[in-house]
């Protein structure tokens, strides 16, 4: 699910879509594409990343290097998404660059005192308790400066930096908040972890398709919604990695694209759009 | 019934003699009434609209809206024609085991026959996830070893895992690899059970080996081949969850989704707790009617059954 022009679109019956699966299609014809990409689990992935005799991959979708290719890792350059066949550039991400969740703290009906305990949720959305519930303790982790500026250590040796984070945080779960005026005060190194991932966000911030947002569904619409894109989803992801690996993209789209409206893709929309609009009229 | 006290006494007299018997029995009942009964009661909710904040008996009642769903499912006649094939498949092999025991039993017992025991039974000793690593990597187009013995001779090697016609193949084979020897077992252990007279009267009647394979021990083996292929029959739709869906891929799912890997990330992973209860009761009620069915037809025809 994706919006454009401010509605809510399925992307994978979308023409970019099937323009898509067309190149990768051709690049598996010609064994740019690993012929297990369809197969293999992680761990035979990462083997291929980490391959100790030489680096074997030549290009892949993936986090910043120190944390996929090993010992490669100052071998790899990270790129701007590349052109797509309409000439357009796009990526998958967040534009605004935050991620707003829900349901991060709960308090349990059985709590005798929740006055107490939202008293001490309150406590995480400070500035400092935010900041080390995303990268880790001040004095293990962060280190506070004396001109009241913070930056992170380095992490321990042949670890990568975000592996050590997540040992050492909440990181993307758990409530928290940080000021725009105490952010500035975050100095992070622009050449590992999360200092990095900002200087990399730079090359395809522009081109990054609007994500569907996280919207509120009612109880019934709830009900439907995991069938749904269990069996939706599950054909997509089905019907890609055919169309991928063995071609009849244009032959085959129209079945696909009756195949899922049969499986209920119509209703599937209806709820998301539903949802949507929803979403976007709360003032 | 008229109540019968001496019957009674008798009875309990019977037990009252064979306490010791009783008490030994005990922790099993205790066992199963815990495990096996008391959580039946959780089937409920697959008739209810199960909410966890609710529990199970303050959810409301939802009748069979559930079964309806899932017989009007897109994924019913797909899961159903996928879980039966593969467990036809694998009931076919059923003789294999009979077999390796039957030719077990023709070897000299020496240390070579019981060195290919082991042998035969070790794989049994492998996890199904480490088993179904060692499959990914030996299938390996590219870096197993089918794709290097196929790039010897400059063709390259069919993608096992990636394909959706060879998925029950190569999940029934790798079974039959894995648990021949053991669940052949069994059957080496009903063989030594033979009285050797049988073979001598054979012997002095001029029998040659073939004809003791096919008049004495293949009847020997009767009852309790029958009785394993009942049991076999009852759990049909029970497809083993673990090993199928450790070898899941987009390529190979449409052949590679079964009830219970469904019933899996319908239930579990999107939390459709009703729904997936009631995929699989039903899958259970198919079982159960199935093991009576055939424990009748082999009641009729061999007077071999499990009650």
């Amino acid at each position: 699910m994706l919006i454009k022009d401010g509605k809510a679109i399925y992307s994978p019956v979308s023409e970019e879509f099937k323009e898509g699966l067309k190149w990768e299609n051709k690049l598996y014809a010609e064994g740019l594409l690993d012929k297990e990409v369809f197969t293999q689990d992680d761990t035979m992935r990462s083997a291929k990343f980490q391959n100790p005799d030489a680096p074997i991959v030549g290009f892949t979708y993936q986090w910043t290097p120190d944390a996929v290719f090993g010992k490669w890792s100052d071998q790899y350059v990270t790129i701007p998404p590349i052109t797509g066949p309409d000439g357009k550039r796009y990526t998958i991400g967040n534009p605004i660059g935050m991620s707003l969740n829900r349901n991060e703290l709960l308090i349990t009906t059985s709590s005798k005192y929740p006055e107490v305990a939202a008293r001490w949720a309150d406590q995480f959305y400070t500035n400092e308790a935010s900041i080390q519930n995303f990268w880790g303790a001040i004095g293990t982790v962060i280190k506070k400066n004396d001109d009241s500026t913070y930056t992170l250590m380095d992490p321990p040796a042949g670890t990568s930096a975000d592996a050590w984070y997540w040992d050492q945080s909440l990181r993307d779960f758990g409530p928290k908040y940080v000021s725009p005026s105490f952010e500035q005060k975050i100095v992070l190194n622009p050449e590992s972890g999360d200092g990095l991932k900002l200087q990399l966000d730079k090359l395809g911030s522009e081109y990054v398709t609007e994500p569907f947002p996280n919207v509120m569904y009612t109880s019934e619409e709830f009900e439907e919604l995991p069938t749904l894109t269990t069996d939706i989803d599950g054909y997509v992801n089905t019907m890609r990695s055919q169309f991928i690996s063995k071609g009849g993209i244009d032959e085959g789209w129209e079945d696909y694209v009756k195949q899922l409206n049969k499986m209920g893709l119509e209703k599937l929309i209806k709820i998301r759009t539903d949802a949507y609009s929803r979403y976007m009229s709360v003032k | 019934m008229k109540s019968d006290p001496i019957h009674f006494s008798r009875k309990f007299g019977q037990i009252k003699q064979n306490w010791g018997l009783y008490t030994l029995l005990f922790p099993a009942v205790v066992l199963t009434l815990l495990f096996a009964y008391k959580p039946m009661y959780g089937v409920l909710i697959a008739f209810k609209d199960y909410s966890p904040a609710l529990g199970i008996g303050g959810s409301p009642w939802a009748g069979f809206k559930y079964f309806e769903k899932f017989f009007n499912s897109y994924q019913f006649s797909a899961t159903i024609k996928n879980t039966l094939v593969i467990s036809v498949y694998s009931l076919i092999t059923f003789p294999i085991p009979i077999m390796l025991a039957l030719m077990v039993n023709q070897m000299r017992p020496n240390r070579f026959r019981r060195f290919f025991q082991t042998i035969s039974y070790m794989p049994h000793f492998i996890s199904t996830v480490v088993m179904v690593g060692l499959m990914m990597i030996l299938f390996s187009p590219s870096t197993g070893l089918l794709g290097n013995m196929y790039s010897l001779f400059g063709k390259e090697a069919p993608d096992l895992m990636g394909s959706a016609g060879l998925f029950s193949s190569v999940y029934v084979w790798s079974d039959v690899w894995q648990h021949v020897g053991w669940d052949s077992i069994i059957f080496i252990a009903a063989l030594s059970a033979v009285d050797p007279s049988l073979y001598e009267a054979a012997t002095v009647d001029g029998a040659s080996r073939m004809h003791k394979i096919r008049y004495i021990d293949i009847p020997m083996l009767m009852p309790t081949a029958i009785t394993l292929l009942i049991l076999r029959v009852g759990g049909l739709l029970g497809v083993g969850f673990e090993k199928v869906y450790l070898m899941q891929n987009d390529l190979n799912i449409t052949s590679s989704e079964i009830l219970s890997t469904y019933v899996y990330k319908i239930g579990l992973l999107s939390s459709q707790y009703s729904f997936s209860s009631a995929i699989n009761l039903f899958n259970t009620v198919i079982n159960f009617i199935l093991l009576i069915m055939v424990n009748q037809i082999s009641k009729k025809l061999s007077e071999n059954s499990l009650w």
